[in-house]
């Protein structure tokens, strides 16, 4: 038996090959076919579920960040709720170290004396810069602001420098610390000489002047301060009169080299015209021909 | 019923009109239901196939282009269908099984019904699923071994051989079947 003789025997057999499938296939078909007809519209409604994606990824970005912005507010909340928490503890800190300071009397004491002596140390120094400078601050209370100041910080910082340092370390910076302390002390006054008499004997002023140096930055920071604020006092002094003190002042020198008087005028609202005689105006004249 | 009433009811149910398809069903449901019985394992099936590939008939109905017998159209959805159904399988081209329980079987049944061509049929259903359908799609329906490589996803090597050792094992039973009638 050939292949072509197989193949046309099956071909025959099975193109004619006929069976009746079960009578309910087609209900089957019929229910699939309407089915298929409600898939169709099945379609758009999928398509509105992925319409959907766009805004709920919107909203939740939306709900993170407003979970983020409540987050940061109670967190901000929680670290104001510490601090004063904090600040209420700090007196309690403060008594208990008081009492603790009561305890060692001694190094309390000592701290006690020194600072009067450094507070006018203190005013000097300012007293001796600003002459320095050549500002003469007719304001005592100046003065007497920035030390007190000073003598504040400078007692906080005494304090902390006394618990941490070793009194053996302070002694041993004493006397090269003492030098500079002469140096600030030199100016002519009666207390300096108090101050000269009772470093040599008392110790504990020398343990102190081993603070000044910790000090010096905050001169340095006054002496910028106080320029600026004499610097503001000038201007308040000037404005009583401000027109006056400008015209002596462009007068004495420009009538020198102009031999002319020159006029100031000025108006409420506070522009300013010097007219610094014609002889400019002509020499420009000159110039132009 | 002839081509021209046919064609009428055609154009209907590609309009979707539920009587019209389902009298076009009637017409060729028998036909398909054969094709459908040689590429499936089971009735069930079958059916199944049938079912899927009418439905495919009436839905994609404006696909069809006019050209060919709507026949033979309506013929190519079922054998497509039917290898979709044999892909879902995945079943593996099974070796050809020459279990006696398979031949006994087969024997017995030729012996209560000896009609022709059902032999053939009986005969067919008996070959393993991957011979079958290859011998169904080169014999029956006519498609090249490029065609049957590329809807099946094998080699066309392997469409070729297979094909020979269907015919063989076709062979085989045909003469046994011819000494035991």
């Amino acid at each position: 038996m050939k292949d072509q003789d197989v193949d046309k025997l099956f071909r025959d057999a099975l193109q004619k090959h006929e069976a009746s499938p079960s009578a309910d296939l087609w209900q089957k078909i019929e229910r699939e076919l309407e089915h298929e007809g409600e898939v169709l519209p099945m379609i758009p409604t999928k398509t509105r579920r992925f319409t959907w994606k766009p805004y709920a990824a919107a909203a939740s970005l939306f709900i993170l960040c407003g979970a983020t912005f409540f987050v940061m507010r109670n967190t901000d909340i929680s670290s104001v709720q510490h601090g004063t928490a904090h600040v209420e503890r700090l007196p309690e800190s403060k008594a208990s170290e008081g009492t603790a300071a009561d305890s060692d009397q001694q190094v309390s004491e000592d701290n006690v004396v020194p600072k009067n002596e450094r507070q006018q140390l203190a005013s000097k120094t300012i007293e001796r810069t600003n002459r320095q400078d050549g500002i003469t601050s007719n304001d005592t209370r100046k003065d007497e602001l920035v030390t007190m100041e000073f003598t504040d910080r400078e007692e906080t910082i005494i304090a902390a420098n006394s618990e941490r340092l070793a009194p053996e370390a302070i002694t041993a910076r004493h006397e090269p610390l003492s030098d500079v302390q002469q140096v600030v002390i030199e100016p002519s006054n009666t207390q300096l000489a108090q101050l000269e008499v009772a470093s040599p004997h008392t110790q504990p002023v020398y343990v102190e002047v081993t603070d000044v140096e910790p000090v010096k930055p905050l001169l340095e920071r006054f002496d910028g301060e106080d320029d600026e604020m004499f610097a503001a006092s000038e201007v308040r002094k000037v404005k009583g009169g401000i027109l006056n003190g400008i015209k002596n002042l462009v007068n004495e020198n420009v009538s020198a080299i102009t031999g002319r008087e020159v006029n100031i005028g000025a108006d409420a609202e506070g522009s300013l015209r010097i007219d610094i005689g014609n002889g400019l105006a002509r020499n420009r004249n000159k110039n132009r021909k | 019923m002839d081509s021209t009433k046919i064609d009428i009811l055609w154009t209907k149910s590609q309009q979707n009109d539920r009587k019209a398809q389902a009298a076009i069903y009637q017409v060729f449901s028998s036909k398909m239901f054969g094709v459908c019985l040689r590429y499936a394992d089971s009735n069930f099936e079958a059916e199944d196939i049938l079912q899927t590939g009418f439905v495919k008939v009436f839905t994609k109905a404006h696909l069809y282009d006019g050209k060919g017998s709507l026949e033979g159209w309506i013929r190519r959805i079922m054998v497509n269908t039917a290898i979709e159904f044999y892909r879902q399988r995945k079943k593996a081209f099974a070796s050809l099984s020459d279990n006696e329980e398979d031949v006994l079987l087969l024997k017995s049944d030729l012996a209560a019904d000896n009609t022709g061509y059902k032999d053939l049929v009986q005969l067919i259903n008996a070959l393993p699923i991957g011979y079958r359908t290859i011998f169904n799609m080169y014999v029956v329906e006519g498609y090249s071994h490029r065609d049957i490589a590329s809807m099946l996803n094998i080699s066309e090597s392997n469409s070729k051989s297979q094909l020979s050792r269907a015919r063989a094992w076709l062979k085989e039973r045909l003469i046994k079947m011819e000494i035991v009638g």
